[in-house]
């Protein structure tokens, strides 16, 4: 199983207390980008573009600390930018684990050998290595020549120590679904605890619009990926979210599952999305007109939409939401593996 | 030397709004110029009126109420600053369109020369940041 117990313990106590309590929407995992700054600059990525005044800015300990307080999210993943250039990443991971969040920290890995001593292993804290297929591919994904080595070598040496580490996968048009499978089968060579895989969606704000995924070619793709899928593959993913990607179950978007904190307040209405900003998680929660996100709803930013910060915690709310649901997921998990 | 000399208006790029100005005439064109600073990628000029000008980053904008929240440069880093949105006459888009030129087709477009020598650009000036 590649989820601690206790972690899968810790969600599914939370999900249920949510539904007792008859809370509808809730939110699953925090998206806290302490920093935009990155050491890549990978082409049409909408995270980086901004003037260097804004790049420079961190969000403090405290401030990522209150944000975490503030949602109450069981989960933190750490995005950006890059969080390891974060000068005080450690204190950001250190007061997180304090609280019992689980963490899941996105990294490139570039800087992973250099500053792993700052972090201590324990089931709170995973590295979510960025890999977008095998070397070719992802040195070409991230326009950097050697990326995919020097990952590879802080996966090993996290690994080695101790630490839980998953790999974190985002598939664009024009992926080959033979190469990645046969990228599946490398990473789990280097024994991580399991892998994530996302289809790609533009940010709202990204200068690139034209190479993400549509919605039936999305489902296609991860169904010949996952076809006859290999026992060794294991995935750090809610199975109903795997059957979700390759159509075999409907979901709408669940956009405050997943709340965005970054250096400019809480995003509305989600990660990918920038329709504005609120200084409060409950302004978020309480001024957001949610019935405009989705693709239900007819947005067309939200058309082609089927990424994990929407649809993962729509998998989970079924997982718990009625029997259906939980037999639909235990189903998924013997399948899967997960 | 103030902000707003450093940002002169530059010269219009054809397929992004840098150098380009919008005037603020009623609340209509004020409300459209203000959501377009904010969806900008670079740093703008604020007419405030009574020949003001403010210069950084529109990074929220509450039509309501009205409310300008502005990242304005000092030194290498920013402080967050607030202004009724109403004092707003026009907004220039001075600062670099950073998201301009920086897609896929963009970079796949490019020679193989050229995107070697970017990356070796990009790689050193992390390596001066104390980044890589």
């Amino acid at each position: 199983m590649p989820v601690p117990i206790s972690q899968a313990w810790t969600v599914a106590s939370y999900v249920l207390g949510q539904k007792i309590r008859g809370n509808k929407r809730y939110p699953l995992v925090l998206m806290l980008e302490p920093l935009f700054r990155c050491n890549l600059a990978c082409a049409g990525c909408g995270k980086i573009q901004y003037p260097d005044h804004v790049l420079n800015k961190r969000l403090t300990p405290q401030q990522c600390w209150d944000a975490a307080d503030e949602c109450g999210a069981p989960m933190v993943s750490i995005p950006g930018g890059e969080p390891l250039i974060h000068p005080e990443i450690d204190k950001i991971v250190e007061g997180l684990v304090a609280r019992k969040k689980y963490i899941y920290l996105c990294t490139n890995a570039l800087l992973l050998k250099r500053k792993i001593d700052l972090f201590k292993p324990t089931k709170y804290l995973t590295f979510s290595v960025h890999m977008d297929g095998l070397e070719p591919e992802h040195d070409a994904a991230v326009c950097r020549d050697g990326t995919y080595k020097t990952a590879l070598e802080g996966i090993k040496e996290a690994v080695a120590r101790g630490f839980r580490v998953t790999t974190n996968t985002t598939l664009f048009e024009g992926a080959n679904p033979a190469r990645v499978r046969e990228f599946f089968d490398e990473m789990m060579k280097l024994k991580v605890e399991g892998m994530m895989l996302s289809p790609g969606y533009s940010y709202q704000k990204a200068p690139d619009q034209e190479h993400f995924l549509g919605r039936e070619r999305t489902k296609k793709l991860f169904q010949e990926i996952l076809n006859q899928r290999k026992k060794s593959w294991k995935f750090n993913l809610s199975p109903n979210f795997l059957e979700f990607l390759q159509g075999n179950v409907d979901y709408d978007c669940t956009p405050w599952g997943n709340p965005t904190f970054n250096v400019f307040g809480w995003q509305k209405p989600c990660y990918l999305l920038q329709d504005g900003y609120v200084p409060t998680f409950k302004q978020l929660m309480e001024d957001t007109a949610w019935e405009n996100y989705g693709q239900k709803s007819g947005n067309e930013k939200c058309r082609d939409c089927m990424v994990h910060c929407g649809y993962e915690a729509s998998s989970v709310d079924d997982t718990f939401g009625s029997l259906p649901g939980f037999a639909r997921t235990v189903k998924a998990a013997i399948a899967y593996g997960t | 030397m103030p902000q707003a000399d450093k940002h002169a208006l530059p010269t219009h790029k054809p397929g992004s709004i840098e150098g380009t100005t919008l005037t603020c005439s009623d609340t209509a064109s004020r409300r459209h110029a203000l959501q377009t600073a904010f969806d900008y990628r670079g740093d703008v000029t604020l007419d405030i009126g009574g020949g003001k000008k403010i210069v950084g980053f529109v990074f929220r904008y509450d039509e309501s109420p009205g409310v300008v929240h502005i990242y304005i440069p000092q030194g290498k880093d920013s402080i967050p600053q607030t202004f009724p949105a109403d004092d707003v006459t026009a907004v220039h888009f001075t600062g670099e369109d950073t998201a301009f030129g920086k897609s896929w087709d963009d970079w796949t477009t490019k020679a193989e020369k050229e995107r070697v020598k970017e990356a070796e650009r990009l790689a050193r000036e992390a390596v001066d940041r104390g980044e890589l």
